[in-house]
C-alpha cells in the first residue's frame, strides 16, 4: 500500500528536507570522486613523472609579482598532450613539475603564448626588462600591454623568474 | 500491603523541556520588545521591515553593478586591441582588471541579482513574508561593501593567483558569510510556508543556496593550501559548484517570472524537477572541464567531459518546458518585455550548455584548448544568466515600487541590441578560438615557430578582427543597459501608478488571548 502511493506520489511532492538533502547528497558523492580520492590517492604521485623546479629569492619575489599583475590571466604554464602543444617542448607537462607550486599558474588561456619554456627560448635577463617595460618596442604586433609602472628591481625579479622556466632534461 | 504506586508522576521530560523552550521564547521576545526594537526603530532605512524592501535594494545594486562590470568588460575589450589602452596606472592593468571584471560580474551582477530574485520570489510562492527584512536588507548592504572592497583589493594586487578565485580569504570569508545570511533567510522561509507544495523555483534556490556555500566556502579556502594539480583539482570543484549555484538561482527566476509575465502554466513541474536533480547530480563532476589534456589525472578529465555532455539534459528540460508552456502563445513574447528576456536568456543559456558540452570533447580540446573559445562559453552562460535577471527585474520592480514599466518598446530595443550584442562576442570569440587552435596546429605541421614569442604575432593579427568584433558587440550590450537603466529610472520618476504588488495577501490579526471585550 505505501509502496503503491510512492509511486503513485507526485515527484513535486518532496519537502525542503529532500531537497537539501540531495543536494548535499550530490555534493558529497561528487567531492569524494572528484577531490577527495583523486589528493588523496597514490596515482597522481606515481604518475608526477617530472622534478619539480627551485626558485631562489629573486625569482621567488618575480614569480609573486608574476601572481600580482595576473600574468597568468593571459599566458599558460602547461604543455599540453596535443599536436599543436608538439614544438613547444620535448614532452607534455607533468603533474610533478607542479608539486611545490601555490598557486600553481597552469592558466586557462593563451591570449599570449605559453612560457612553461620561456626560459630555454631566451636566456638573456635584459631582453625581459625590455619587453616587460613595452613589449610592442621589441615584437611590433605584441599584443601585450606595457608594464612601465614596474620598477627596474621589480623587472629584474620578474625576469630571473622567467628564466627559471625552462623544460630541458637535466 | 505496599501502598499502591500511584502517587504524582514525575513530569515528562518532553514537557519540561516544552516549558522551558516557552519560557526562553518569551525572555527573548522581552528583550526584542524593550531593548532591540526601540534601537532599529531609529535606523527604518537601514533596517526596513516593509515587504520587498530587501528586494528592492538587491535589485538597485544589482543593476549598479551591471553597469559597473560592462564597463569594465568594454575597457577591458578595447584593451586586447590596444594595448596601450589605459596601462599606464598599474590598478588598470589588464591582469589586474580582467579579475575584477569577472568578479563584479558574478558577485555583484549575477548573485545580487538572484539574492534580489530569491527575496521577492520565494515569499511570493511560499504565501509567507520572509523571515527577516531587516536581515535581508542588511546582507544586501554588506553584500555590497564586501564586493566593492574586494574589487578594490584585486585592483592593488592582492589576488590569490587561482583563475575563477582571485577573492584573497578575507572576502571569501566574507562572502560565505552573505552567503549562509541568504540561506539562513530563505530555507527559515520556506519552513513556514504556508504553501505546503514546493514551488519549482524553490527547489531550484534551496538547491543553489546550499550547494553555493558549501563548494564556494571550501574550495576558496581550501585551495590555497594545496600544491600543483591537487590544488587544480580543488578548484575547479569550487569553480563549478559556484557557477552551478548562480545557473540554479536563474533557472528558478525563469520558471517564476515565465509564467506569472505570460500568464501561462509552466508545461511541466515534472520536467522541470527532473532538470534540478539531473543538473545537481552533474555538476559536482565538471570541475576539470578547462584543464582537459592538461597535467592532471586523465580520468578525472574524463568524467569532467561525460557529465558536462549529461548537462545537456537539464538544459533540454528547460528549453522544452518553455517551448511547452509558449507553444500556442508565442505571441506573448511580443508583448511581454520580462518574458522576452527570460526566454532570450534561456535560449542563451541552452546554446552555452551544448557550447560547454562540444567544446570539451578531447579531440575539439586538441583545437580550441587554452584558445579564446572558452570566453564564448562564458559569455553565453553569464549573458544568458544576466539576461534571466533583466527580465526579472522587468516584471518585478514596476510592481514592488507600484508604477507601470515606462516604455516597453525601449525594452525590446535592449533586447534586440543585448541579443545582437551578445551573439557577436560569442561567435566572433568562438571563431577565433578555432582559428587560433588551427593557426597552432599549421604552426607544428610547418614546424614555424606560431605556438612561441616570435611567431605569436601571427595568431594575434589573425584573431584581431575578432576583438574588434567583440568591441562592438560588447558596446551594444552596454548601449542596450544604458537604455535598461534610463527606463528604470523613468518608470521610477515618470511611470503611472499601479497597485503595489504585496508578496502576502494581509491577514486579519488574530484577537490576543484574554484581551478585555
Amino acid at each position: 500500500m505505501i509502496r503503491r502511493r510512492s509511486l503513485r506520489g507526485e515527484l513535486g511532492a518532496a519537502g525542503p528536507g529532500a531537497v537539501i538533502g540531495g543536494t548535499i547528497a550530490c555534493l558529497v558523492l561528487g567531492f569524494v570522486v572528484t577531490v577527495l580520492l583523486p589528493i588523496t590517492g597514490e596515482s597522481t604521485a606515481a604518475e608526477a613523472g617530472a622534478e619539480p623546479r627551485e626558485y631562489d629569492a629573486q625569482a621567488l619575489a618575480g614569480r609573486a609579482l608574476y601572481i600580482r599583475e595576473s600574468c597568468f590571466a593571459c599566458h599558460t604554464q602547461t604543455v599540453r598532450d596535443a599536436f599543436s602543444d608538439s614544438l613547444l617542448s620535448a614532452a607534455p607537462s607533468e603533474a610533478g613539475l607542479y608539486d611545490n607550486e601555490a598557486p600553481n599558474l597552469i592558466g586557462v588561456i593563451r591570449l599570449g603564448p605559453d612560457l612553461s619554456c620561456v626560459g630555454d627560448r631566451q636566456d638573456d635577463p635584459d631582453w625581459y626588462v625590455r619587453h616587460l617595460r613595452d613589449p610592442s618596442a621589441v615584437r611590433a604586433e605584441s599584443a601585450m600591454p606595457p608594464f612601465d609602472y614596474l620598477s627596474t628591481q621589480e623587472l629584474r625579479a620578474l625576469a630571473s623568474y622567467l628564466l627559471r622556466l625552462t623544460c630541458e632534461v637535466g | 500491603m505496599p501502598p499502591k504506586k500511584q502517587a504524582v508522576r514525575p513530569p515528562k521530560l518532553k514537557d519540561v523541556m516544552r516549558a522551558r523552550q516557552a519560557e526562553m521564547k518569551a525572555r527573548v521576545e522581552r528583550i526584542r520588545n524593550n531593548l532591540i526594537e526601540p534601537i532599529l526603530a531609529r535606523f527604518p532605512g537601514m533596517l526596513p521591515t516593509k515587504p520587498d524592501s530587501a528586494a528592492k535594494y538587491a535589485m538597485v545594486s544589482s543593476t549598479i553593478w551591471f553597469v559597473v562590470g560592462l564597463l569594465l568588460a568594454l575597457v577591458l575589450a578595447i584593451k586586447l586591441v590596444v594595448p596601450g589602452f589605459l596601462s599606464q596606472f598599474s590598478f588598470l592593468s589588464y591582469g589586474r582588471l580582467a579579475a575584477a571584471e569577472a568578479a563584479v560580474m558574478a558577485w555583484g551582477v549575477l548573485f545580487t541579482g538572484f539574492v534580489a530574485a530569491m527575496f521577492a520570489v520565494v515569499p511570493r510562492v511560499t504565501g509567507t513574508k520572509l523571515w527577516s527584512e531587516r536581515i535581508g536588507a542588511q546582507t544586501v548592504i554588506l553584500h555590497d561593501q564586501v564586493v566593492a572592497v574586494g574589487i578594490v583589493m584585486l585592483l592593488l594586487g592582492r589576488t590569490q593567483g587561482i583563475s575563477g578565485l582571485e577573492f584573497p580569504w578575507p572576502i571569501d570569508l566574507l562572502l560565505l558569510n552573505v552567503m549562509l545570511m541568504v540561506a539562513q533567510n530563505v530555507i527559515a522561509t520556506v519552513a513556514r510556508r504556508a504553501e505546503k507544495r514546493l514551488a519549482v523555483p524553490l527547489w531550484y534556490y534551496l538547491g543553489a543556496v546550499v550547494g553555493m556555500p558549501l563548494t564556494y566556502g571550501f574550495g576558496n579556502l581550501a585551495a590555497p593550501y594545496f600544491y600543483g594539480v591537487d590544488q587544480q583539482i580543488v578548484a575547479g570543484f569550487a569553480v563549478a559548484g559556484t557557477g552551478a549555484g548562480l545557473v540554479m538561482m536563474g533557472v528558478g527566476t525563469a520558471y517564476y517570472v515565465l509564467p506569472r509575465a505570460t500568464g501561462l502554466p509552466i508545461y511541466s513541474d515534472r520536467l522541470a524537477i527532473m532538470g534540478f536533480w539531473s543538473f545537481v547530480f552533474a555538476t559536482p563532476w565538471v570541475g576539470q572541464l578547462w584543464s582537459v589534456l592538461g597535467p592532471g589525472p586523465d580520468y578525472l578529465e574524463t568524467v569532467a567531459i561525460t557529465f558536462s555532455g549529461w548537462l545537456i539534459i537539464p538544459a533540454l528540460c528547460v528549453f522544452a518546458n518553455f517551448w511547452g508552456t509558449m507553444r500556442d502563445a508565442w505571441g506573448k513574447l511580443f508583448s511581454e518585455p520580462a518574458a522576452r528576456f527570460i526566454i532570450g536568456g534561456t535560449a542563451f543559456l541552452v546554446f552555452g550548455s551544448l557550447h560547454l558540452a562540444f567544446g570539451s570533447l578531447r579531440s575539439v580540446q586538441n583545437v580550441v584548448g587554452f584558445t579564446t573559445w572558452p570566453i564564448g562559453t562564458e559569455t553565453a552562460l553569464a549573458g544568458g544568466l544576466g539576461m534571466i535577471l533583466i527580465g526579472l527585474v522587468y516584471h518585478l520592480f514596476p510592481r514592488i515600487i507600484g508604477r507601470a514599466l515606462f516604455s516597453a518598446k525601449w525594452a525590446a530595443k535592449q533586447f534586440w541590441l543585448t541579443v545582437v550584442g551578445l551573439a557577436t562576442v560569442v561567435v566572433s570569440m568562438s571563431v577565433a578560438g578555432v582559428v587560433q587552435g588551427y593557426l597552432q596546429i599549421a604552426g607544428v605541421q610547418t614546424e614555424q615557430t606560431i605556438t612561441t614569442g616570435e611567431g605569436w604575432h601571427v595568431i594575434s593579427l589573425a584573431i584581431k578582427p575578432a576583438f574588434i568584433l567583440r568591441i562592438g558587440g560588447g558596446a551594444l550590450v552596454v548601449i542596450g543597459l544604458l537604455v535598461f537603466v534610463r527606463n528604470l529610472i523613468n518608470t521610477v520618476v515618470n511611470g503611472e501608478d499601479i497597485e503595489i504588488e504585496v508578496p502576502v495577501a494581509a491577514e486579519p490579526e488574530p484577537e490576543p488571548v484574554g484581551a478585555p471585550a
